[in-house]
């Protein structure tokens, strides 16, 4: 029996995971029946499967699929704009446009004024009299670009008070609270950081979000005139500048109607009595969790938190954090909100606590940089300068607030 | 989401000419596999939501060099898996403390705590320790093994389709699989009888 057991051995792997053959596993239990040393081996094997198969784990966070959607929608975007757009889709300015020259009677008038004006002009010698092609890129390299609020970020001047507005992220910064990532390499979610952030919430109709994405990228009219075919060329540089002009107007719009509360990180309104501006302003970037489903703990103290309603708010992180089910992702977003709210109600002892748990416990938390700020504040308004300077030093690790950690360690290091 | 019969490789092809809904379906089926495999590879949750990313980010750059010639299943778990032992590598250390290891505290080793609480009778209690004590000695397996047992035990990845994700001969993983389930047996031997009584 024992080329037998070598045998049976060397299937009950495939035996035990059923990828054995028909033939094979006659043969297996055929020799169990007999073979006391192989039953034990294969039921050794079988105790270990059970085991682990009692090893469940929690789903992925909310925040890790906004973040891939997003970013496939940015990825795959240029071979979307090749294809026609879905009857559905809100028409942009530029094919409004194009449709009214269509029609015969505005057609008919454009044609006259047009004829009309050359005509004039070929008369006074100001015009020649063939109009030079101009390559569209040379078109869009003099039209200015539209400067939505994600899509150009300078940096800001120093405010009289370094403490009195988070600054803005570079895009680096973008990209690394977006990405999440934390010590791990990501270029490209560094690249993307900037458009993803501008980018309306993932459920809403691929067609209805492309012009905000393209407008807060490079310019979306420039990069539409891009993709025209070439016979709507006649329409082409008026047209630029007008849908970049209403682009331009239409972004803050843009912003207030997204409903992207993303899992916080917009400053609530102030509450009365409350400590101002201790919590970072609304252009701390948004780590880029998906907003959780309005049944949550955490989405509804998000309500609260953003109606600046902080002690409700606090009762529902707090409820989150006892959650089993809270998705570990979102359990530093709501120590980081609970700490948020203590200080703003001007318990900045409480919100130590949590903001301390935030930096000991999840390291790679996408918004270190403003939980260190917000910290390093609080220890200001407690009076420990050590505390303050160990949360500033590391905070001007960070590119977009080392200027203003800088500035606060000068202070610190003045004499008095 | 609606339900799509395509294959992923069908979707692939999608894919490869822009069709972000194809993509919506390649990711619904594919996020919770690829999430729980990291996840179970590294050990950090949050860690394994930025490499799902990253995985999902390398399939939209890579998708043109997705050739059909291999299953779907098979290129994505090779990025998955790569990712994993980078992300392994740069950590530069193991994942949990040795059980053989004395804590810093100068307690008990690990094996010796696990062992310490064993079953009791209050049975969620005890299987709260076992997910507990599983996770340990998953996270202790060596890299190449525990990729094969995570691969197969978790994902339902074949033994075959392991050897083509890993590029190494088919023996190679069934004995790596072997030593992980003996790896393992060793380390949860106090929840034998646990294992018996299930049902």
């Amino acid at each position: 029996m024992k080329t037998d057991c070598r045998h049976c051995e060397a299937l009950l792997l495939d035996f035990s995971y059923d990828e054995i053959d028909d033939a094979d596993r006659e043969l297996v239990t055929a020799h169990l029946q007999d073979c006391a040393d192989c039953a034990a081996a294969l039921d050794a094997m079988q105790q270990v499967r059970q085991l682990a198969a009692l090893h469940h784990l929690a789903p992925p966070p909310l925040s890790m699929d906004a973040a891939i959607l997003d970013m496939a929608d940015q990825m795959l975007q240029p071979a979307k704009d090749d294809r026609p757009t879905p009857a559905t889709t809100t028409p942009s300015l530029l094919q409004k446009i194009q449709a009214a020259l269509l029609r015969p009677a505005v057609a008919t008038m454009g044609v006259a004024a047009i004829a009309a004006a050359a005509l004039l002009l070929v008369h006074r010698g100001e015009m020649p009299s063939v109009l030079p092609t101009q390559p569209i890129a040379e078109d869009i390299d003099r039209t200015p670009a539209p400067r939505s609020a994600a899509s150009d970020t300078p940096e800001r001047a120093p405010l009289a008070s370094p403490y009195d507005a988070a600054p803005e992220p570079t895009p680096a910064d973008e990209g690394a609270s977006l990405s999440m990532t934390r010590g791990m390499d990501a270029p490209h979610k560094r690249k993307q950081g900037r458009r993803l952030h501008a980018t309306p919430p993932v459920d809403q109709p691929t067609a209805a979000r492309q012009p905000s994405a393209d407008a807060s990228a490079t310019g979306g009219a420039a990069k539409r005139a891009l993709a025209m075919p070439a016979d709507n060329a006649a329409v082409r540089s008026a047209p630029i500048e007008e849908a970049a002009a209403e682009e331009t107007a239409a972004a803050p719009m843009r912003e207030m109607a997204m409903p992207a509360p993303q899992v916080g990180f917009a400053a609530p309104p102030p509450t009365q009595g409350a400590t101002p501006d201790l919590v970072a302003s609304p252009k701390v970037s948004a780590p880029r969790a998906a907003t959780p489903p309005p049944d949550t703990a955490l989405a509804s103290g998000m309500a609260a938190y953003n109606r600046g309603n902080c002690n409700a708010a606090i009762a529902d992180f707090q409820r989150a954090l006892q959650d089993a089910a809270t998705p570990s992702a979102d359990v530093p977003v709501a120590h980081h909100h609970i700490a948020r709210c203590e200080a703003r109600m001007g318990r900045c002892a409480n919100a130590t606590t949590h903001f301390n748990i935030v930096l000991q416990r999840h390291r790679h938390y996408a918004e270190r940089a403003a939980v260190l700020h917000e910290a390093a504040e609080c220890q200001r308004r407690l009076g420990n300068p050590s505390q303050e300077r160990a949360l500033l030093e590391e905070l001007r690790t960070f590119p977009a607030w080392r200027t203003r950690a800088d500035a606060r360690l000068q202070e610190l290091d003045a004499p008095r | 989401m609606k339900h799509d019969n395509r294959t992923d490789e069908e979707l692939m092809y999608a894919i490869q000419s822009g069709d972000t809904h194809a993509f919506r379906l390649l990711f619904e089926r594919y996020r919770t596999p690829l999430y729980h495999f990291l996840v179970r590879m590294i050990g950090h949750p949050e860690t394994a939501a930025d490499l799902t990313q990253d995985v999902f980010a390398k399939l939209l750059r890579n998708a043109a060099s997705f050739h059909h010639r291999s299953r779907f299943s098979t290129w994505i778990y090779a990025i998955a898996r790569n990712a994993a032992l980078d992300a392994i590598r740069r950590a530069g250390h193991r994942r949990h403390p040795s059980l053989d290891q004395s804590t810093s505290e100068g307690g008990a080793p690990l094996v010796e705590r696990i062992a310490a609480s064993g079953p009791q009778p209050d049975r969620d209690a005890v299987a709260r320790r076992l997910r507990e004590a599983l996770t340990q000695a998953i996270g202790q397996l060596p890299p190449e093994q525990r990729e094969v047992f995570v691969l197969r035990e978790y994902q339902g990845v074949s033994f075959q389709e392991i050897a083509d994700v890993l590029q190494v001969p088919l023996g190679t993983v069934k004995s790596r699989m072997r030593y992980a389930l003996t790896a393992l047996r060793q380390t949860l031997k106090e929840y034998e009888d646990y294992a018996r009584s299930l049902p």
